[in-house]
This record gives structure tokens, C-alpha cells and sequence, in this order.
């Protein structure tokens, strides 16, 4: 089982969950371990998309993400860690 | 319009290029883009990279593209894009020479294994200002003596640029377009769609793409706004920079269409139409969008009308590596679900199979600089280019696509997929009796899968999520079926599937996988 570490972390994976329930459209518990893909079907695009969404809720900027970065993703809790390892580097 | 007013217009173009390096964004006219192109192409002839060159280029959509390729231009060089991670060495074992690589600043770390062929590596920060100084290199003058380089004199049948796709058996196929099938492609597209000055067009898919680039040419020669982004930047741009042209393929608009929708609290299924949302619509597009372009793969027709509906007309093409554009709807000439009217200085005809066969005044080129043997025959003796592809056209002239001739996965975000080849892979694995992919015209594959006997779901699970892990984006399956059924009359005398009666047999299931 993977556990958040700090409140930052605790706080970015609601703002995930929050945005990938609003791309499933449909009533899953999202953790930590689900995949993006296999799990929760979202293709590049709708990740791209996904991925905006939420880095203009933190202030961030996509481009500030590198296309390695990107496909590196895997699972939420890849997707936390980045946007963790970001808002660090921003503030 | 011809290639060479590329360079000759640069300097008083009045177009405007916007993008970025790294995430800074640039937006300056092409007039002023000049003394950095002339700076760079200077670089290149001080190298003795010349028209006799050829220059290998890896690198993001992004300034550094298109400083790279407008010097290049300049001096005649033929750029071959590539892309990370691809296999260079193959081609390295054809008449295909690099002089070097150019590579932008995100792949600086692929230069040690680029160098490991042999081949010289040349960062496009040398051939750039510091990010810091464009705009004061902007205002350059350029040295005493300098003023005598002059741009590269094309001719119509020299290859002006090389592009890559794969081929039917996997292994890459090559050509060098020529000068002149680039001009009838680029004056035909302003000729045909009439863009002006207060437009600008978005530019997301990569410019390894030739038929992406044409938008930074013609905006050099028309006079209008290129805006040209990384993909991962696409939505962002959408909003910020406020396009009146989007070049795009399927998957993207099918994301925007379903993210409107949510974004309105309603269902694919509500009706949109009769509720004044062609507003709501065209401001989520960043409010001044006049067209969209739509090609590469087949897009649903329902795609096409949800557009259309509210207010945002959007035109379906095709085209091949092989002939560039075949066929194109545009204003005043369209017909949804069709891929548009032959494009000017075109012939098509239809062979004994309903394929698609394509001869043009101003061709490509006559033959592959490389590919495998089964592809040579894409060139026919008689000058027509075989498409693969089956249609036929309607009364109106208007051409239709009926299915690849092949069994090829086409995905909508225009990636291509041999399904055989994976399918055959994963069989490898004895927990797995048979594998059929599934996915034309959806953005990602899935399978079915037909598992040995006592083989749970959570050791298919292990297997696909490890075929996932090595494979490229396309090529990975985001979802799958397990049957424990029989499929013994879906296969041939030769024990091959017979993947028509698969699909058709499980058509509701499949597409389930895409909920």
C-alpha cells in the first residue's frame, strides 16, 4: 500500500482524484496504486488534458513537465510525486 | 508560390511566428526572425553544410525547429527528421548519409548514443542566440562580407526535405520529397481555405511531420500567424493564444468534445443544438476559431456533425507519406463523412479491388530512398501510387474511405498499429491461447484474450502490464477481455484467426472497453 507522506502530498491527490473523476464520469475510488491507463483508461491525449487541468489549479504550467516526464507516468501516485516534485521547485 | 520565396520573403514577411523555447514564449515577425535565420545559416555554410548535405534533426516543436529548419532552407540542406529512441543505424546501412544531427536542447542526452554511430552531433544552441538575446540578435547587423551569402536556388525535382513513416512490414520507409510537390501542396491549401492576415493557425503535431512545417512556410509567404507548440501544450494553447485554425487529427477533437460536454454538466447523448451553445463552444475554443483541419485517420461522423452543429465547421482530408494530400472538404465544398475532393493537379482512379490509386502532376517522388521489398510496390511503373487504401466516389466527386486494404489498426490520434505482430508476442506467453487487438479509430488498443485453462485475470494482468512497460505509447493495451470460449470458427484451415468474424462476434464487447 502506498501512503502520503505530508499534507502537500495529501491535498494534491484529492485535487487527482477530484480531476480524474471529472474525465471518468462515472462513481470509482480513485487511490494511490491505480494505473492511469490500464485502470483508468485514459489515453495521451486525455492524460495531456487531464494534466492541465490540474496544473492550473496549482499555478503550474504544463510546459514546465517534459514530454520524458509524461510518459514516464504510470500511476496516480506517479502523477502526485511529479506535481509534489514541482510545486517544490516553483516555491 | 515556390520554395525559394521562402527566404526570399522572410525579410519583409509580416506573418507572425509564436512558440517557445524551453517554456519561454517568442512571438516575433518573421522580419525580424531574419537576422537569426541568416546568423544560423551562416553557421552552417562556415561548417560546410551545404546543399549536398543532408542533416538529421532531433528536436520538439519549438523555436529551435524552426531556426533549424528555415536555415537549412536557406542553404539547401535536407533535413531527416528522427525521433528518440529510433533506430539509427538502420539507416545508416543505406544510401542515406548524415552529416551530423542537429538536436535541440530536451535531447542533449541522446547525443552520446547518437555519437556512438559515428555520427557528429550539433547542438542548435550553437546555431542559436541565448534564450536571453533573441530579440537583441533580432536587431544583428550582420558582419562586412556576410551580406554575400545567398539563399539556395531550388529546382523543381530536387528532394527538398526527407520524411519517414513505417512501413507495412514495420520497417521504416523513406522519402525525399520534391520542391515541387511541396509548392502544388502549399499553394494549393491557401488557394483552397483563403487565410489571411488576422489568422492564426495552431500547430501541436510534431513538425518531423513535412505537412505540419508547410503552416510555418505559408505563414512566411501568406502573411499570417503560425503558433506552434509542443503536444503537451495543445489545450493550454487553445486558450491562451486564441487560434482561428487548428491542424489536428481525431483523438483530439473527440477530447475536446466530450471535456465540452462534462464541462456543461450533460451527457454525449443530450442535445446541444437547439441551446445556444455554439457561443459556449467557440469561447471554450478561445473564441475566434474560424476552421479546423482534420486528417491522418478516420474521424466518426458524429464527431464531424458535433462540430458542425455548433458552428465550427471542420474539414475532413487524406493524404499518404507517398503522395501528400489526396483528397480535402474545404469551404463551399463539403460533404461530411466524405474525405473531400481530389486535390488540385490530381488523378484517382480505382483498381479491380476498389483500391485507391493516385497520380499527380507534381509527385512526391518516384520511389522509396528506402524501404522493405514488400513496399516498393507502393510505386507502380505505370506512375501511380497505390494507396492500400479502398473508396470510391460519389456522384459529386466527393471520395469516400472504406477500410485499409490491410488489416492495419489505424488509432485515432493517427498512430499505426500491426496487430499481428503483438498479438503474436503475447502468444508467446503459454497462459495465452490467443490474443485479437482491437482499436481502429479508438485512441488506444484493447484485446481479447483467450487465457489457458485456470489462468486467473490477474495473471493476464501481470503479462499485459509487462508487454505495457516495453512497448511504445501506441502499442501498449489499455484495457482487455478475458473469454474462456472457443473460437475454432474463427480460425483458418491455416490456423490463422480470422480476425472479421472475431470482431464481428464480440463488436458490443469491445467496444464496452471504451466506457
Amino acid at each position: 500500500m502506498i501512503k502520503i507522506t505530508n499534507m502537500n502530498d495529501d491535498y494534491l491527490l484529492k485535487i487527482v482524484q477530484l480531476e480524474v473523476l471529472n474525465q471518468q464520469d462515472k462513481n470509482v475510488k480513485i487511490n494511490l496504486e491505480h494505473l492511469l491507463k490500464e485502470d483508468l483508461g485514459l489515453s495521451s491525449m486525455n492524460l495531456v488534458f487531464l494534466i492541465t487541468e490540474i496544473t492550473n489549479k496549482l499555478d503550474l504550467s504544463i510546459l514546465d513537465f517534459s514530454d520524458d516526464e509524461l510518459l514516464n507516468l504510470k500511476s496516480v501516485s506517479d502523477l502526485v510525486i511529479l506535481l509534489s516534485a514541482k510545486m517544490k521547485i516553483k516555491n | 508560390m515556390k520554395i525559394n520565396d521562402i527566404i526570399q520573403k522572410l525579410g519583409n514577411s509580416n506573418g507572425k511566428l509564436i512558440t517557445f523555447k524551453k517554456s519561454k514564449r517568442i512571438e516575433l515577425h518573421f522580419k525580424d526572425l531574419f537576422p537569426i535565420i541568416k546568423r544560423a545559416s551562416l553557421w552552417l555554410n562556415k561548417n560546410s553544410l551545404n546543399s549536398t548535405t543532408t542533416l538529421g534533426i532531433l528536436a520538439n516543436n519549438g523555436f529551435e525547429w524552426v531556426v533549424a529548419d528555415l536555415a537549412c532552407i536557406w542553404g539547401g540542406v535536407k533535413i531527416f527528421p528522427i525521433q528518440k529512441g529510433e533506430d539509427i543505424n538502420l539507416y545508416l546501412s543505406t544510401s542515406l548519409k548524415f552529416s551530423a544531427v542537429l538536436i535541440g536542447s530536451d535531447y542533449m542526452d541522446s547525443q552520446e548514443e547518437i555519437e556512438k554511430f559515428g555520427i557528429q552531433c550539433i547542438l542548435l544552441n550553437e546555431l542559436i542566440p541565448e534564450e536571453d538575446n533573441i530579440f537583441k540578435h533580432a536587431g544583428l547587423n550582420i558582419m562586412p562580407g556576410d551580406e554575400n551569402l545567398q539563399p539556395y536556388n531550388y529546382n523543381d525535382k530536387e528532394i527538398f526535405s526527407y520524411k519517414s513513416t513505417s512501413g507495412s512490414t514495420g520497417f521504416p520507409k523513406v522519402i525525399g520529397q520534391s520542391v515541387e510537390s511541396t509548392e502544388n501542396s502549399i499553394r494549393n491549401g491557401q488557394d483552397l481555405f483563403q487565410h489571411k492576415d488576422d489568422d492564426s493557425i495552431l500547430v501541436y503535431l510534431p513538425l518531423n511531420l513535412l505537412h505540419q512545417r508547410y503552416w510555418l512556410y505559408s505563414a512566411i509567404i501568406y502573411q499570417f500567424t503560425v503558433i506552434i507548440v509542443p503536444s503537451r501544450y495543445v489545450f493550454e494553447a487553445i486558450k491562451q493564444e486564441k487560434p482561428t485554425v487548428i491542424m489536428g487529427v481525431p483523438h483530439i477533437y473527440e477530447v475536446i468534445r466530450v471535456e465540452f460536454i462534462k464541462s456543461l454538466g450533460l451527457n454525449i447523448g443530450n442535445d446541444l443544438y437547439d441551446n445556444n451553445y455554439s457561443e459556449v463552444f467557440k469561447g471554450y475554443l478561445g473564441g475566434k476559431i474560424r476552421c479546423l483541419w482534420t486528417g491522418s485517420a478516420p474521424i466518426a461522423v458524429d464527431v464531424i456533425e458535433f462540430y458542425f452543429k455548433l458552428g465550427v465547421p471542420m474539414y475532413q482530408g487524406y493524404g499518404m507519406t507517398e503522395t501528400c494530400i489526396i483528397a480535402k472538404n474545404f469551404p463551399g465544398n463539403n460533404k461530411i463523412g466524405s474525405v473531400g475532393k481530389p486535390w488540385p493537379n490530381l488523378e484517382i482512379i480505382f483498381d479491380d479491388e476498389n483500391q485507391i490509386l493516385v497520380k499527380s502532376k507534381f509527385p512526391v517522388s518516384e520511389n522509396y530512398a528506402m524501404c522493405s521489398e514488400e513496399d516498393k510496390q507502393t510505386f507502380r511503373d505505370d506512375g501511380y501510387v497505390a494507396t492500400g487504401d479502398i473508396g470510391y466516389m460519389d456522384k459529386d466527386g466527393f471520395l469516400f474511405i472504406k477500410g485499409r486494404k490491410k488489416e492495419m489498426i489505424v488509432l485515432s490520434n493517427s498512430k499505426k498499429i500491426y496487430p499481428s505482430e503483438i498479438e503474436t508476442k503475447l502468444r508467446c506467453n503459454k497462459e495465452i491461447i490467443h490474443c485479437i487487438l482491437y482499436g481502429n479509430e479508438h485512441p488506444y488498443l484493447v484485446a481479447l484474450i483467450i487465457p489457458a485453462t485456470g489462468i486467473t485475470e490477474e495473471t493476464i494482468k501481470i503479462i499485459i502490464n509487462e508487454h505495457n512497460n516495453i512497448s511504445k505509447q501506441e502499442n501498449q493495451i489499455y484495457r482487455f477481455l478475458i473469454k474462456h470460449a472457443d473460437l475454432s470458427d474463427a480460425i483458418s484451415n491455416q490456423n490463422k484467426i480470422l480476425r472479421s468474424k472475431v470482431y464481428k462476434k464480440y463488436a458490443t464487447e469491445f467496444e464496452k472497453l471504451y466506457d
